[in-house]
């Protein structure tokens, strides 16, 4: 099925070196026998022949061992051993003799075989099976045919069946075959193309070539063609072998850039980066990468659009990747990269690497927001609250307490003089009772929540603080006003750490500093007192908690010499 | 001295008209907000507003706009503002808009009856009223370097009694010392402290005041 990836079995494994041993003995068998029983005349050509056969079996050999999963080096192996059998046409021994006559040109057979299934290893279209069986049955025409016309002395009907099998061999190779592999060339995208190429531009040389002298030696006949024609046939049929081995040494450079990918994965951390990065490693300009949606369960390219795995395109195949089990992503390209299955799978490992850690990244992240969103949620909600409970005090039990004490003071006028000395001093003093209650409730609804900050703002709130504080302490801010959020996490910075200062530091004086800098207000409270601010302490690590949760940053610096100096950067829009 | 209240308290404001009606005051009107303190003062005609600064609906500080507003409608109308926190930044803002017939003062004066009583005295005829608390608290600032320091303890107690809104005879009242014993003692203050003399009692309120607040930035 096209698209899918053949995995090399034991057992083809196990197959194809019994098939190599036995061309390995029968190459070496033919090669005695040929050297041996070579008649003079005709042994520079066949030895030509076997030595371009040797060219075949030695690069199948290598691709063989390469691509244990491809037909194409069993087949470069088959058409070598093929060319021994035609070597062996010089031999004294009418066996082998009569052997070499008979599969003369079987060769051919294998030959086309191999460049039609190329780089596969197998037929993919009925047409290229058409091909082949005409093939098969060109070469029997010669090879049986004619042979056994000659060996009758049929010599007429023999020349005549010859010129009608080289019109057959003329139409089909220069105008079926070799057309056919340069149509799939051009057909071919990148990575297919390279691989294509050299191995379509020598069998095509070879083809026409061969129609053209095949058309020469049979219709015109000049005297020098048997002398041209062979050097030239072997020359050109040694290369196709070689264009083999030159199209994987140009997948083995593009496996060594797999490496490079992992470095160019690990820097772009997105999934855009993804398609460009492994369209150029792997060489393939039309590749697309999709990946796992769970909840329309398909694949979704970058921009969104689904990406369905290629079933009825055989120039299209799809890697998946997966991860636990779980479909992660798909990466659809051309199926000429699965011939060299290692860089296909290089590329997706390393590919899966970057888009887990992609959705890994994207789910901390999601989470880390969830969490960030919820933490200023919690600070805005107290905050809220602290207002709430701050109005309540104000407007319930400190007027409730004015009224008692205005109350009171009206009860010891009514009363007048009717009252002795001791009961005037009672009365006074539950005036003055209430009076320090309602007094020291006021304080407590100002540090719950100061109503001015909300009024007025932080800078207002700030200078309600510093005039009551008992040391001198130098104050800037803006007058403008901040998100309510803001402007109270500054002020509770302020207040907590000017509440440190008294209590700590021991300093002559301080400071509090409020700046508006870039997208951030920045609070900093410093004194001239002898340090020792403990940042873990419960006031500083709750203003901390405060800051943090509105993504601020907070800092504490504190030194003998130094004083204290506290920080916070609140970012505000 | 004809009086309106406005307190969104009932119990308070009942209370402290009460207290007022005892103490001599005619009370002409009580609102619970801000718009029926203005109506009250349409139609009651009263000499002083006291007027508590937070008020529904928004409770913060509807009780200076309220001011504003009678300020502007009824210049004869003293304005007393009543706040449970005294905010220098709302003096300020308050005066700004003129000192004659205006004061601001804590809410918990209403237990000390005859300082109330004084202050819608003072405010009713004109004159400017700043809480002591206010005062104190800015004259008892520590500065880093302090000017107050070169002021005698008498200057100071009144530059203290000027802040408050004190004419020179109040002030000479106060200390029982002649008014020209006043007027010498603030000409050396405003010399110390190189302050601009100002023309009148009132302008030199918000001069005083915007001085004392001042040095603190």
């Amino acid at each position: 099925v096209p698209g899918q990836r053949a995995e090399p079995s034991k057992v083809k494994t196990m197959v194809g070196s019994v098939l190599v041993a036995t061309c390995g003995a029968v190459g070496l068998v033919g090669a005695i026998a040929s050297w041996v029983f070579f008649t003079t005349n005709q042994a520079p050509v066949l030895v030509g022949y076997h030595l371009v056969g040797w060219a075949f079996a030695i690069t199948g050999l290598m691709g063989w061992a390469r691509r244990p999963g491809n037909r194409t080096g069993p087949l470069l192996v088959l058409t070598g051993a093929l060319l021994w059998m035609l070597s062996m046409q010089g031999s004294h021994l009418l066996v082998l003799r009569t052997a070499g006559g008979l599969l003369g040109s079987a060769f051919a057979v294998a030959l086309i075989y191999l460049v039609l299934a190329f780089p596969v290893g197998y037929l993919t279209s009925r047409y290229d099976r058409a091909l082949v069986v005409a093939t098969v049955l060109i070469v029997a025409l010669e090879d049986i045919g004619v042979s056994l016309l000659r060996m009758a002395s049929a010599h007429e009907i023999a020349t005549s069946l010859y010129r009608v099998q080289s019109a057959l061999v003329i139409v089909t190779a220069a105008g079926m075959i070799a057309p056919r592999l340069i149509r799939r060339w051009i057909a071919a995208s990148g990575p297919g193309r390279r691989m294509l190429g050299p191995l379509v531009l020598s069998t095509s040389v070879w083809l026409f070539a061969h129609a053209l002298v095949r058309f020469v030696h049979t219709f015109v006949q000049p005297g020098w063609i048997d002398a041209a024609y062979q050097p030239f046939n072997q020359t050109v049929m040694a290369a196709i072998p070689l264009t083999v081995v030159f199209g994987l040494s140009g997948a083995r450079a593009r496996r060594s850039r797999v490496g490079d990918l992992v470095v160019e994965l690990g820097r772009i951390h997105s999934s855009e980066g993804l398609r460009p990065a492994l369209a150029r490693t792997l060489g393939d300009p039309g590749l697309e990468v999709g990946f796992w949606s769970a909840e329309q369960g398909r694949y979704l390219t970058v921009d969104g659009l689904a990406l369905e795995p290629p079933t009825d395109d055989p120039r299209k195949a799809a890697t998946f990747l997966e991860s636990q089990g779980h479909p992660l992503a798909v990466i659809v390209h051309d199926a000429a990269l699965l011939d060299d299955p290692r860089l296909i799978d290089a590329s997706g490992v390393a590919a899966r690497l970057a888009v887990e850690n992609e959705r890994l990244h994207a789910e901390v992240r999601a989470q880390l927001e969830a969490v960030r969103a919820s933490r200023a949620r919690i600070v805005e909600a107290g905050d809220a609250e602290r207002r709430r409970v701050e109005r309540n005090l104000h407007d319930g039990a400190q007027q409730r307490l004015i009224t008692l004490t205005l109350q009171l003071r009206m009860l010891s006028d009514a009363l007048g003089s009717g009252l002795d000395a001791r009961q005037q001093e009672l009365l006074e003093r539950a005036r003055q009772e209430a009076s320090a209650a309602h007094a020291e409730l006021r304080e407590l609804a100002q540090g719950v929540h100061p109503s001015v900050l909300s009024d007025d703002g932080l800078a207002a709130a700030l200078e309600y603080l510093v005039e009551r504080a008992p040391l001198p302490v130098r104050l800037t801010a803006p007058h403008e006003r901040y998100p309510t959020s803001v402007e109270s996490t500054a002020y509770f910075v302020a207040a907590e750490a000017l509440t440190n200062v008294l209590k700590h530091a021991r300093a002559s004086g301080a400071s509090i500093s409020v700046t508006n800098g870039e997208g951030e207000l920045v609070v900093e409270v410093t004194d001239d007192g002898h340090g020792g601010a403990d940042p873990e302490g419960s006031g500083l690590r709750g203003i901390a908690d405060r800051v943090a949760a509105l993504d601020g940053s907070f800092k504490v610096d504190s030194s003998p010499e130094g004083g204290t100096r506290v920080r916070a950067g609140i970012p505000c829009e | 001295v004809r009086v309106v209240l406005a307190d969104d308290s009932a119990l308070l404001r009942e209370s402290l008209a009460r207290a007022l009606t005892d103490a001599g005051f005619e009370m002409v009107g009580q609102a619970g907000d801000a718009r029926h303190l203005l109506e009250a003062v349409d139609e009651g005609a009263p000499d002083v507003a006291v007027v508590d600064i937070r008020m529904p609906p928004t409770h913060t500080d509807e009780g200076i706009e309220a001011a504003h507003v009678i300020r502007e409608r009824h210049p004869k109308v003293g304005v007393l503002l009543l706040s449970q926190h005294l905010q220098t930044a709302y003096a300020i803002k308050l005066l700004s808009a003129g000192t004659e017939g205006v004061g601001y003062l804590l809410k918990d004066r209403v237990s000390r009856l005859e300082e109330l009583e004084e202050a819608i005295r003072r405010v009713g005829a004109g004159e400017t009223v700043v809480d002591p608390e206010i005062v104190a608290r800015l004259v008892g600032r520590r500065r880093d370097r302090d000017p107050l320091d070169e002021l005698t303890e008498r200057e100071r107690a009144v530059l203290a009694l000027m802040a408050e809104g004190r004419s020179n005879r109040g002030i000479s009242e106060q200390f029982v010392v002649s008014e020209r014993t006043v007027e010498s003692h603030v000409a050396s203050i405003f010399t110390k402290l190189d302050l601009a003399v100002a023309g009148d009692d009132h302008r030199r309120v918000l001069a005083v005041l915007r001085y004392l607040r001042a040095d603190n930035q």
